[in-house]
């Protein structure tokens, strides 16, 4: 009931253009299986790179859940990533936060940096 | 004054040679330098005059010791030959004159006094040839003060920049220590590369850098950071946020700092430490195990028997497991530095096996709470208990144990994005090496002070003197007295007009006749003698028509009779005279025997 970050995020493709489908990955393990988890990712408030939502619509934030087994597992989020107003721009790197959320409620963070390119 | 000219050697030209005359002991400021300690060492010097006459006094100067082979000259233009540290691209020149006193410059040539400049502006440039350069200094004046500066504009050589590795990479490591984002700013940009540009310039001891469109140029238009480096300071960026954000916590994100989770952890643990039931089933165990081969191997297993320990920790041990520090190092020691990869590693050992000692004491409760555990496990234990431990399992144990697994890869987490960034500084740094290679450096250094002649000039004369009056014209030699020192190595044509070298030209002479100027004899009346037996005295002036030749006019002194043919008595008198004479060099003629008095080499 507790998650560890094997390997840490990554995005693929990294620097690129927006906007773009990026893939998040990175290796996770449980101390428990089959260990429910929810992930977010987030983004600044005030730059102008938002996710784009299930529903289409613009967000800086987007949550996925996952289930995660004993043994390392890889996961890979497909996100899209765009540029729209409003919010500060055009940036260089936009940083990704990420919250792991475990079933006991512990939250462990996780991060990458995303380059820009124009 | 004659320096040490190190390596270098002139051999002097004749018509070079320093005047007699020019002080001594004055100081020279030069400068040169040197992109630091590890600049390449200077040739041997190719520094030999050519052997015809070149027009300039041949001085040669080391510019590492800031001194000159011989002292300076005045009124002749001089060329200075020296070596170069191998790279240098060019070097220039230029002097501080005062009259009054040694012009007060600091070692890299910075002018102190005020009112003082620089000349001539723009620079004398040196020419390179390899390693020896060449610089022509116009005449100096005499009596005067001078401090020179040898600025040398080269690139940093690959050893310097190599130098400079390791001190780029602690500005790099500091200044992006800071960034609390993924972003660098503008500003921080700014801050960062005005202080690598400083560093830089203190490993290089150097003056000036020219860095413009490098990663050392603070100028935002030029914002190499966030430009060409920008993915390479990403690198180092990416890891660090991870990293403060495991450390630190991210309250946007309501995630807790590190610290955070220690200290809770802690309290789990010392939950499950008082928990008087889990006590009972240890103490319980440990009787049963001395007459239960079996049990006693189950508890002697790593895991159960570090479990089973906890149960005895005192407080300190507990808190020492909490903060993932090692239990043999209480006290004292100071945390462990979660920046440190090495360090980070161990803590998060500790935590894993922390972890698994949780894990077994979990194991051991959900056996014997098992509908089916074995009596021996159970032996002593009431339904309290049993409901106790299942309670403890579910609660302080359960959280124990999450967060010692969550710390132990949060500590893994960190070992990795500590030992990212640091292979993310060390390219940047190794960029940043490339980049300072190329870089130009303009460095100029200062030594003591230089001074032209402080005394006048003395020199012989000897030629023909015409007194109309008693219409004698008899040869002479004596001395020229200047008001002011005179090169005589300097040609009047290259000084200027006759009114720019009049007091080079003008002199006051006094001289004795070879020949004597007295009459009579023959039969003839006397009607003069001599001053001095068979001499007479000339006192008077002249201007040098020529480097040699010169004009003169005075009085001559002799003896006349009385003009009362009953008083037969010489008294002292007078004529006026006109001579024609050669202006000597006096020192020349006393060094090279008096034939030297009429040649000039």
């Amino acid at each position: 009931m507790a998650i560890q970050i094997r390997q840490q995020l990554t995005a693929t493709p990294n620097p690129t253009a927006l906007p773009s489908q990026v893939d998040f990955r990175q290796t996770l393990r449980s101390s428990q299986d089959g260990e429910s988890i929810t992930l977010e990712y987030r983004l600044a408030a005030d730059h102008d790179v938002w996710f784009k939502g299930d529903d289409g619509q613009p967000t800086k934030s987007v949550r996925r859940s996952a289930t995660i087994p004993l043994t390392d597992t890889v996961r890979l989020d497909q996100l899209v990533l765009q540029v729209r107003p409003p919010g500060l721009g055009p940036m260089d790197m936009v940083e990704i936060d990420q919250t792991i959320t475990d079933a006991a409620g512990i939250r462990i963070p996780d991060s990458c940096v995303l380059r820009l390119l124009h | 004054m004659g320096g040490s000219l190190g390596g270098d050697t002139l051999r002097p030209l004749p018509h070079a040679r320093s005047c007699r005359g020019l002080a001594a002991g004055a100081v020279l400021l030069a400068g040169l330098l040197l992109p630091g300690a590890a600049a390449p060492q200077p040739a041997q010097s190719t520094c030999a005059p050519p052997s015809g006459d070149t027009g300039f006094a041949e001085i040669g100067v080391n510019v590492s010791a800031g001194t000159f082979d011989k002292v300076l000259p005045f009124d002749v233009p001089v060329r200075l030959c020296g070596t170069l540290p191998v790279g240098t691209a060019d070097v220039s020149v230029q002097f501080v004159e005062a009259a009054t006193a040694a012009p007060v410059v600091d070692r890299k040539c910075h002018l102190v006094a005020p009112g003082l400049r620089w000349k001539p502006d723009p620079p004398i440039s040196g020419r390179i040839d390899g390693t020896t350069f060449r610089a022509i200094l116009p005449a100096l004046e005499a009596n005067r003060y001078y401090t020179f500066c040898f600025r040398r504009h080269g690139p940093v050589s690959a050893g310097v920049a190599a130098q400079f590795q390791p001190a780029a990479r602690e500005v790099l490591d500091r200044g992006l220590d800071e960034v609390p984002a993924a972003n660098l700013t503008q500003a921080q940009s700014v801050k960062l590369r005005t202080v690598l540009r400083d560093r830089l310039q203190d490993v290089l001891a150097a003056d000036t850098i020219l860095a413009e469109g490098t990663v050392f140029d603070p100028r935002p238009e030029h914002d190499e950071l966030r430009g060409r480096f920008s993915e390479l300071v990403r690198n180092v960026l990416d890891p660090q946020r991870r990293r403060d954000r495991i450390l630190d916590g991210d309250p946007a994100s309501a995630i807790p700092a590190f610290s955070e989770r220690q200290f809770d952890l802690g309290q789990a643990l010392k939950a499950v430490w008082t928990n008087a039931a889990l006590a009972r089933l240890t103490a319980q165990l440990e009787r049963s195990a001395q007459t239960e081969p079996s049990l006693g191997e189950l508890l002697a297993g790593k895991n159960l028997a570090a479990g089973v320990a906890l149960t005895r920790a005192d407080e300190s041990l507990l808190a020492a497991i909490a903060h993932g520090r090692d239990p043999a190092l209480q006290g004292g020691a100071p945390p462990p530095d979660l920046k440190d990869p090495a360090q980070a590693a161990a803590v998060a050992s500790r935590y894993d096996a922390t972890f698994q000692a949780l894990s077994s004491l979990a194991a051991l409760i959900k056996k014997l709470t098992d509908l089916a555990a074995p009596a021996v496990l159970r032996a002593g234990l009431g339904a309290d208990d049993l409901a106790a431990l299942r309670e403890l399992a579910a609660g302080p144990l359960a959280r124990a144990s999450a967060l010692s697994f969550t710390l132990a890869g949060l500590a893994r987490d960190l070992q990795t994005s500590d030992a990212e960034r640091s292979a993310a500084l060390d390219a940047l740094a190794a960029q940043v090496q490339i980049e300072a290679q190329g870089i130009q450096v303009v460095d100029g250094s200062s030594t003591p002070n230089f001074a032209t002649a402080q005394n006048n000039y003395v020199s012989a004369d000897a030629g023909l003197v015409y007194a109309p009056e008693i219409e004698s014209a008899v040869t002479y030699v004596g001395v020229n007295l200047y008001l002011r020192p005179v090169n005589k190595d300097a040609h009047l044509s290259q000084l200027g007009s006759f009114r720019k070298t009049f007091t080079r030209r003008f002199a006051f002479t006094l001289a004795l006749t070879i020949q004597s100027v007295a009459d009579g004899g023959g039969g003839r009346v006397q009607t003069r003698q001599d001053l001095f037996g068979n001499q007479a005295l000339i006192a008077g002036s002249g201007l040098r028509v020529t480097d040699m030749i010169r004009l003169g006019a005075g009085a001559l002194v002799f003896k006349r009779k009385d003009q009362n043919p009953l008083i037969n008595r010489f008294s002292v008198a007078t004529t006026y005279y006109f001579t024609v004479s050669f202006d000597l060099n006096v020192a020349r003629a006393f060094q090279g025997g008096f034939g030297g008095l009429f040649g000039k080499s």
